[in-house]
């Protein structure tokens, strides 16, 4: 857009057209107090604190020229009442003045009318101290009021309007920037206003009432106290809080957070600003779901099996016996005799100090980052392969870019990248939905398509023909191998065929092809439903992004939505039975997961070392192996079902006690500091890591037994197809077999030397990512906006090249043989995510409320079929087993579907599951 | 549920919009006729029908002081107390009602059959003091009628509770020679009343001396020389 000169208080300077005055005053230097506008959303006029005096060039009626003074300057009009900044784009050549008497006037005048109904409880009231109110008060308010104290309105309060958001109707001055950023931003129009004049308030009527997960959110932008967080509201004053720098770890966006500690204590979560990762906005999950870290049930002590029974220990007695038990198993058995599971939450630090322990000391592969649940899919490596390429920014994209979103729930699974996601659309990209079945985002989408259930495969293939007969193959230039089974496979069915098979007619294949082949960027996101369907629809993705011409483009690529806050970084470190860190593969997988329990039941594996997870909560098989285990080795935050299994417990730190980097779906790198000391004894999971590995070590030395590779990875080289690896030096290792690390720093380096892809990723660097400017404030200027503190002192993170990006590997497009199911069972079961399940995280925090009970969701046509209604029993029977939960009647299920959430304790999915995707049977228990 | 009591008027309502959402009023007056006042459950079944989020609709009902969100009387007493009908006897028109019904403004009697409100011009000054019946107009409405009027209306009870308090259907009355209420027939179609143009009053003659008496007998207004 052109740039437009304006002068503002006398300073003359151009924003781009279609700037609001506001905006353009604060660009000049110039502070224009507000209440309702927020720059995020769209300006409504609505409280008249931004009056300004405004000006525009007289024009000639008859040339509509500017009429020019006796010194040749254009004489200014100056309009005739003073007008709101906020709804006021710049014109050329306008004139504002934001210190004239009359502003002034009018400043006092709005300010002493909004507080005739303020009730000035500020001593009691939550936002008191990064308050707007308060501070505009301060700075343009009328010192005195001419209304009387006595004559103020007063209503009952406060008014839950949900469990989390309370509202005192008195203090709220009715700017409406809640009811719109539910509204226009989460799309969960929810809030609204009841009554009018003096009895309008802010009402939910949703069901449950403020049903959205991104409610915290409207008590940030509130610019008064009236929206407050039950989990907050008088737990401590605002200037008590000291701000720390902390990744959400509780889903794979990897918000920034600020966890506000009074000493030690964890007062609150609030957002941290980051222009490419979550804005200024962060789900309720985040802000809520973080009280794990103060429940009076975290471990504190070591604990380790005596008589049968857990008892408290010293770390020393326990890092001793793991060592020493470890050591055992690896002399008598071998170093494949023990495997490691590791959760994908945990930072590129654990994880990767925990697959050093296992390959290099123990010399072990069977390393794992799931539980070995028949419901987990194949482990996604795409999504680095192709993943966005460097520089990628989601906050710039906007027109010119397709972006399909494809068999995911974002709201669930991501909930963050609804914001993202409709933020690009709002900006003018093109959002493509396709989805076996509906979900919110559908209403944002522009394509929403809608294929049959378990025709993903056929879908995708549909809209790979459909893209490849309008742009040919021409545009495939990155390393690849494949291309001509691809087309064979593409060309062996008609389009029409295809379309049939998956219920998308072929026009809108067309036309979806057409969007994709526009594009200047493409991102492809998927979910636990794509990939439920198996790793051919994923590879079709890959195969899409690349005939497309955006494969290792910047802002172009694929994200996964992986369950895990580090789910890349846990795949990137080579927490997997199958690759060591980098994505190089092993020549002979090992045991993962999947196998584990078997060959633990068949003595092929004796000590089981997990770090972070739970498979015993969830999987009879898990529980069963490890208590037949010869020794079991558990580090986590909780007395989980496993650890009561273990021989020792190892109490780990939480995200608020230590530092770390985490490696988000886009693969960018953000670091999180240490909010407080550790609870209790507890350590961070690499140095409990590191403790073992040092004995270890120690031991091997002292008795000259096995050896210590004293020596970088094996296979040095890196990810797959590549050629003279760079990246990976051979670093210098002490005797001590390279565990010395003094802080997660020390590790963060190694990972740098040594992991492909990390090269530079180190502390210093992501610290001088340097703040981040989009919202680009004035010093102080976030009291006019917000009140509340973004301020990002932690860098933006670094966002690593894709693999295919940095020419170390290569895109096999042959496509996937593609397993025949013989199983005609009518129902297909999938595991549905949900943002508020069982995770044991989510432990203290008033979201548990949130968590539903264990249900079947059918479709109403089967329901009606088999007589069924909610709340009745259903039992669902597969090849594997049987499984009975109330049903859900869903009107906008597909027929044939039958989905189940993905974590809830109790719920027993393993029982049915044959894998990720499973055919049952139902029938209606009559009792 | 509406629609399986309404479901073609329903249907003829959502036909006469582009868009589904623009139906939201009329819906909601059928729901306050079906119901008698518009609660929790009515205003979600309207939502569901038109596919908006509860809470929006709530907002509808909300703003508008014609949809009743509490429990109202079959009959819904609104009585003007702007400007002219206050010169023309509405306070005292309003005591006489609350008097009658032994209630205060907006309750509700006993037998739930009357609430009574206060509402501004209802733009039939010309016939002050007015007031309206679940929106049909009651003219000249002085205090002395009150008695005749709520018979009345008592009389027309299960017709009100047929029509509904939305006024959908609203007509218009007066007090005929008898002192009881007359419904008036509506202009249908409308037609913009013609209005005759008051003649100018005649040119004042020259000023004459008047003759002596003609002043006082004659009774015709006397057009003032100043
Ligand atoms: S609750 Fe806060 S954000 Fe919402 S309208 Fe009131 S003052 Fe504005
Ligand atoms: S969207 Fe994900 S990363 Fe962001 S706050 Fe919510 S749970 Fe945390
Ligand atoms: S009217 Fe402009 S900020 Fe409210
Ligand atoms: S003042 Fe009563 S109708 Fe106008």
């Amino acid at each position: 857009m052109p740039d437009v000169t304006v002068t503002i208080d006398g300073v003359t300077i151009q924003v781009p057209s279609g700037t609001n005055v506001v905006d353009a005053a604060r660009m000049a230097g110039v502070a224009v107090p507000v209440f309702c506008y927020h720059p995020r959303m769209q300006p409504v006029g609505m409280c008249r604190m931004c009056l300004v005096q405004i000006g525009t060039p007289r024009l000639d009626p008859a040339t509509r020229q500017p009429v020019l003074d006796d010194a040749g300057r254009p004489v200014i009009q100056m309009m005739p009442k003073l007008q709101t900044g906020c709804t006021t784009p710049v014109s050329e050549g306008m004139v504002v003045n934001t210190v004239a008497d009359e502003v002034k006037f009018a400043q006092r005048g709005v300010l002493e009318f909004l507080l005739t109904s303020h009730p000035l409880d500020c001593p009691v009231c939550d936002k008191g101290g990064e308050c707007p109110l308060q501070n505009l008060t301060m700075q343009w308010g009328p010192g005195m009021s001419r209304f009387d104290y006595n004559d103020k309105v007063h209503f009952e309060k406060p008014v839950p309007l949900g469990d989390l958001i309370y509202l005192d109707r008195e203090r709220c001055i009715l700017c409406s920037r809640c009811v719109r950023f539910q509204d226009e931003l989460a799309d969960d129009p929810v809030l609204g206003f009841d009554n009018r004049g003096r009895n309008w308030m802010i009402i939910s009527k949703s069901d449950p009432p403020f049903d959205s997960k991104f409610s915290g959110n409207t008590t940030d932008i509130c610019p008064v106290g009236a929206l407050t967080s039950s989990d907050f509201r008088f737990r401590a004053r605002v200037w008590e809080l000291d701000s720390r720098p902390v990744v959400c770890t509780l889903c794979p966006v990897g918000c920034n957070l600020s966890l506000d500690m009074r000493y030690n204590q964890l007062m609150r979560v609030m957002p941290r600003e980051n222009g490419a990762v979550n804005d200024i906005w962060i789900c309720d999950k985040g802000r809520y779901g973080h009280r794990f870290v103060d429940h009076e049930s975290r471990l504190t002590t070591p604990m380790l099996r005596r008589d049968g029974q857990l008892v408290p220990a010293s770390w020393d007695e326990a890092l001793a016996l793991v060592a020493e038990k470890l050591a055992a198993v690896r002399q008598a058995h071998g170093g494949s005799a023990i495997a490691g599971l590791a959760a994908p939450r945990l930072s590129n630090e654990d994880l990767y100090a925990f697959q050093k322990l296992f390959r290099e000391v123990l010399e072990s592969n069977n390393l794992d980052q799931r539980i070995g649940a028949p419901g987990e899919p194949a482990l996604d490596d795409l999504g680095a392969l192709l993943g966005p390429g460097t520089g990628s920014d989601l906050a710039q994209l906007g027109a010119g870019t397709t972006v399909l979103v494809l068999g995911a729930d974002p709201e669930e699974e991501a909930p963050l990248y609804v914001l993202r996601l409709r933020a690009m659309a709002r900006r003018g990209a093109r959002l493509l939905v396709a989805n076996l079945r509906p979900t919110k985002l559908d209403r944002s989408a522009s394509t929403r398509l809608r294929y049959r259930a378990g025709a993903e495969l056929a879908f995708l293939r549909g809209l790979l023909r459909a893209l490849s007969d309008e742009v040919g193959t021409d545009r495939l230039t990155v390393k690849s191998s494949g291309l001509d089974q691809l087309r064979r496979a593409l060309f062996a069915t008609s389009l029409d065929d295809t379309a049939a098979a998956c219920g998308v007619s072929a026009a809108d294949l067309k036309a979806a092809a057409a969007t994709i082949a526009s594009a200047e960027h493409l991102l492809i996101f998927y979910g636990a439903e794509a990939r439920s369907a198996g790793p051919a629809v994923v590879e079709t993705l890959g195969a899409l992004l690349a005939l497309a011409g955006k494969a290792g483009q910047s802002n172009s690529g694929l994200i996964a939505l992986l369950p895990g806050g580090n789910s890349r970084g846990a795949l990137d470190m080579g927490v997997r039975p199958d690759a060591r860190p980098g994505y190089a593969p092993l020549a002979q997988p090992t045991i993962g997961a999947r196998d584990l329990w078997n060959a633990v039941q068949g003595g092929r594996v004796r000590a089981v070392w997990v770090a972070g997870l739970d498979p015993a909560a969830s999987l009879p098989a898990a529980r069963a192996a490890l208590d037949a285990a010869e020794f079991v080795v558990v580090q986590d935050l909780f007395l989980t079902e496993t650890a009561r299994l273990a021989d020792v417990v190892l109490p780990a730190a939480s995200v608020a006690e230590r530092d770390g980097t985490y490696t988000n779906a886009e693969r960018r790198v953000q670091r999180s500091r240490q909010a407080r000391p550790p609870i209790g004894e507890s350590r961070p999971d690499w140095q409990i890591v590191q403790g073992v590995a040092q004995r270890l070590v120690q031991a091997w030395v002292a008795t000259g037994a096995p050896a210590v590779p004293a020596k970088g990875p094996k296979d040095g080289k890196g990810a797959r197809g590549a050629r003279g690896g760079v990246e990976v030096g051979a670093v210098a290792v002490a005797e001590n077999g390279g565990w010395d690390y003094l802080t997660a720093a020390d590790v963060a380096a190694e990972i740098a030397e040594r992991v492909p892809g990390y090269a530079g990723v180190t502390y210093p660097a992501l610290a001088a990512t340097g703040k981040p400017g989009s919202w680009g404030r004035q010093v102080n200027e976030a009291i006019y906006y917000d009140g509340t503190n973004y301020e990002n002192t932690e860098g933006v993170g670094i966002k690593l090249p894709s693999l295919i990006e940095s020419g170390r590997a290569s895109l096999n497009l042959a496509p996937l043989p593609v397993p025949a199911t013989a199983d005609d069972r009518p129902l297909l079961l999938i595991a549905q995510p949900l943002a508020y399940d069982g995770d044991p995280l989510l432990r203290g925090s008033r979201l548990e409320a949130h968590v539903p009970e264990p249900y079947v969701a059918l479709s109403r046509a089967d329901a009606e079929r088999q007589n069924i209604r909610p709340g009745d029993i259903v039992r669902l029977a597969s090849s594997a087993g049987e499984l009975a939960l109330p049903a859900r009647v869903v009107d906008d299920l597909p027929q044939g579907v039958a989905l189940v959430p993905a974590n809830l304790a109790g719920v027993g999915l393993a029982t049915v599951q044959t894998g990720p995707r499973t055919r049952v049977s139902l029938v209606k228990v009559v009792v | 549920m509406l629609l399986d009591t309404h479901a073609s008027e329903i249907e003829t309502i959502l036909g006469r919009y582009a868009s589904r959402r623009s139906a939201v009023l009329p819906l909601l007056y059928l729901a306050q006729d079906t119901y008698g006042h518009l609660n929790d459950a009515a205003i979600r079944e309207v939502a569901a029908i038109l596919d908006l989020p509860a809470t929006d609709v709530f907002e509808v009902v909300g703003f508008y002081t014609l949809f009743y969100n509490r429990p109202v009387g079959t009959w819904v007493l609104q009585v003007c107390d702007d400007v002219p009908c206050c010169y023309l006897g509405a306070e005292e028109l309003v005591a006489a009602l609350k008097q009658s019904l032994g209630i205060q403004e907006e309750q509700t009697t006993p037998d739930g059959m009357f609430t009574l409100q206060r509402v501004k011009c209802l733009a039939a000054c010309d016939r002050a003091p007015v007031l309206q019946a679940n929106l049909d107009y009651v003219y000249d409405v002085t205090a002395e009628r009150v008695e005749a009027l709520l018979t009345h209306l008592r009389e027309r009870a299960a017709e009100a509770r047929k029509r509904g308090v939305s006024g959908r259907f609203a007509e218009d009355y007066a007090f005929g020679a008898d002192g009881r209420p007359l419904r008036l027939e509506r202009e249908a179609p409308y037609t913009p009343r013609v209005f005759t143009p008051v003649p100018p009053p005649p040119e004042p003659a020259p000023m004459a001396p008047p003759e002596a008496g003609t002043e006082a007998e004659s009774g015709e207004r006397r057009v003032s020389p100043l």
